[in-house]
């Protein structure tokens, strides 16, 4: 852990997908550092890259060029079993179309991301039961994701990814798919690891998301991150 | 590992049309493979039945053309076209007991020693000859003398009955002789108990009789220089078709002076044995590996149909080999199952269809599933299973999470 408090820094990141022998380049050089503790928005436009660079900084994705580090370990230098690992310990990851298993229930939703942690069955159960009972989803923690709501399922998404009180915490929109009620709830249970426990919560949103709700928003524009002040009339 | 297993049990529950499908798959192929298997061990047992001893008896005597050999006699009657015969040709005579010796070469099952004479009638002049044989030895006298089958009417001498004999049913049809007339032989007469028709088997004779009264008969007709324990042919039956030229070089090592007559068609008897194992082989491995390359295809549209799932698995953190283990588990579950039930359709079906029936086999009609083939049925699937679900496993384990979440 960095002495200065930062937890994630990503240096001159690029990334460029080829399409049909075309290529894209989706991010230019994004520079990011985020405290401990501290709440940064991105947002930007449809196709920006938003999502993309969420997945870079979880480690679900190798960068073209550039680094991600994480508590001041570069995710480049670590093996897929090794990056792994720091997903299942140090990030969660609430994503934008939930992506829960259809075939577990609620609580084996939760507690997939406690299986192979070393966990016992029992505690976490435990744990699944316990976060779940906490957004509300006490009688609905043996159903399968289609027959919960939307709103439902997206709770279920981010009590999966606080299962493992991750350090970082990434969500992509997460209020996009809820009413302002549901909404509400969501961001508290967010910003709840922040600051009960220091962690740092990026949030990708192309509007939904509160911005006052965040210490800092970036602007993502022709692939790099800008102060929102410095995007333009369209940012 | 219990983790493992629990969430492969549970995802095979939950997912029960494809986890359906998946099993019929293995019980379909194990069932096949076991139903095949069994069935072509019983097709080849069955032929091995009737194809080893196809053939597999030989008669050997010494030759009256060739130099009588040093434990070769030569005796001749005093009347004219009478004499030791074998084969259409005159033959010297051999010690009897060089048919314990040829008994006991490897690849002889079966040797007994035989007297072939031919006797002129004194009435009407009229040849015919005698084949003494051992009444008592049912194998190497059975194939290529005469058997209990071949009678006609009457019946086969009891093996210790003397002073009867047996005629050829052509024999019998020229002398209008039968089951009790009497015919004369050397001066004495002897009951007919029974006319036979050996086919051609290569000890043919027009009268058969126990060896020791065709001994006395001919001694009549030899006068001063009796047979003394001796014969002019030996009857073998050999171990098995594929060992009949083994058997004839042996017996020939043994006596340089004999000469064989045998069978041709122990040749492609030993032939077809050899490819009904071949292409039984063959067909087993067959129906394995398409036991495979079907459950193979099953796992790999299984997993492709999951790509999704795969990648939040390692989005949350399941590193490569987590995913590998629990597809794994699902796959060899799936394989376990399905091999299981496939044995046990395997042997209903094995025990209702007429197999045994079918194949027309004397003797063969029921059908033995063996433990080792359905153990081989749950190893073949359990194998499939493992094959099947490490291929598409390890493919969908190299892929990057983001990749598989992007692109569905």
């Amino acid at each position: 852990m960095p002495s200065d408090g930062i937890l994630l820094q990503c240096t001159d990141l690029r990334k460029t997908f080829t399409l049909r022998e075309r290529e894209i380049r989706v991010l230019d050089g994004v520079n990011l550092s985020v405290a401990r503790g501290e709440t940064v928005v991105i947002t930007g436009r449809t196709g920006a890259g938003k999502s993309t660079l969420l997945a870079l900084l979880g480690g679900l994705d190798r960068p073209t060029a550039g680094t991600v580090a994480l508590g001041g370990r570069n995710m480049e230098a670590l093996s897929n079993e090794e990056l792994a690992q720091l997903r299942r310990t140090q990030i969660g990851i609430v994503f934008q179309s939930h992506n829960l298993l259809p075939s577990w229930t609620a609580r084996e939703n939760v507690e997939a991301a406690l299986l192979h942690t070393g966990t016992p069955a029992a505690r976490r159960r435990e744990r699944a039961k316990a976060l779940l009972s906490e957004l509300g989803l006490g009688d609905r923690m043996e159903r399968l994701p289609a027959e919960l709501s939307v709103g439902q399922q997206q709770l279920v998404a981010i009590a999966r990814a606080l299962a493992n009180e991750p350090a970082l915490l990434l969500a992509d929109e997460p209020t996009g798919d809820v009413d302002p009620e549901s909404a509400q709830e969501i961001i508290r249970l967010l910003a709840s690891p922040v600051k009960e426990r220091g962690a740092a919560l990026v949030v990708a949103t192309h509007g939904a998301f509160p911005l006052d709700a965040a210490d800092r928003v970036l602007y993502l524009k022709d692939g790099a991150l800008v102060p929102p002040e410095a995007a333009g009339p369209r940012g | 590992m219990g983790d493992v297993w629990d969430c492969a049990w549970r995802e095979l529950r939950r997912r029960r049309g494809r986890t359906a499908a998946n099993v019929l798959g293995y019980l379909l192929a194990v069932a096949t493979a076991v139903v095949v298997i069994t069935a072509l061990r019983f097709s080849t047992q069955a032929a091995a039945r009737v194809l080893d001893s196809t053939g597999t008896h030989f008669v050997a005597f010494a030759p009256a053309v060739l130099p009588a050999c040093a434990e070769c006699s030569v005796k001749t009657p005093e009347e004219k076209g009478e004499g030791f015969v074998a084969c259409g040709v005159s033959t010297h005579l051999v010690p009897v007991d060089l048919a314990g010796k040829v008994k006991q070469l490897p690849a002889v099952a079966d040797a007994s020693p035989y007297l072939c004479f031919r006797f002129k009638d004194p009435g009407d002049g009229h040849s015919f000859t005698v084949g003494g044989f051992d009444p008592r030895n049912t194998t190497a006298v059975g194939t290529t003398c005469c058997a209990a089958t071949d009678i006609v009417s009457g019946r086969f001498p009891r093996p210790e009955e003397q002073g009867v004999v047996l005629l050829e049913e052509a024999y019998a049809r020229l002398r209008h002789a039968g089951p009790g007339d009497r015919v004369a032989i050397a001066g004495a007469t002897f009951p007919v108990v029974g006319v036979v028709n050996p086919g051609i088997r290569p000890a043919k004779a027009d009268i058969y009789m126990p060896f020791r009264d065709a001994e006395e008969a001919i001694n009549r007709r030899l006068g001063a220089t009796p047979l003394r324990g001796e014969a002019n042919v030996l009857l073998v039956e050999v171990a098995s078709a594929k060992v009949q030229d083994e058997a004839i070089r042996a017996v020939r090592r043994l006596h340089p002076g004999l000469v064989v007559s045998s069978y041709a068609c122990y040749r492609p008897a030993a032939q077809v044995m050899g490819m009904n194992e071949g292409a039984a082989w063959l067909l087993t491995i067959i129906v394995a590996v398409a036991a495979v390359a079907l459950s193979l295809k099953s796992q790999l549209a299984a997993v492709l149909e999951r790509r999704r799932e795969i990648g939040i698995l390692k989005a949350i953190g399941w590193t490569d080999g987590n995913i590998v283990s629990q597809l794994l588990a699902e796959s060899v579950l799936q394989a376990a199952l399905g091999g299981l039930l496939g044995c046990a359709l395997a042997a209903a079906f094995l025990g209702l269809a007429p197999v045994g029936a079918l194949s027309g086999v004397e003797g063969a009609a029921r059908v033995a599933l063996s433990p080792v083939v359905m153990f081989a049925g749950v190893l073949l699937a359990l194998l499939g299973g493992v094959v099947a679900g490490a291929i598409p496993a390890l493919r969908a384990a190299r892929q990057r999470p983001a990749e598989a979440l992007r692109s569905i």
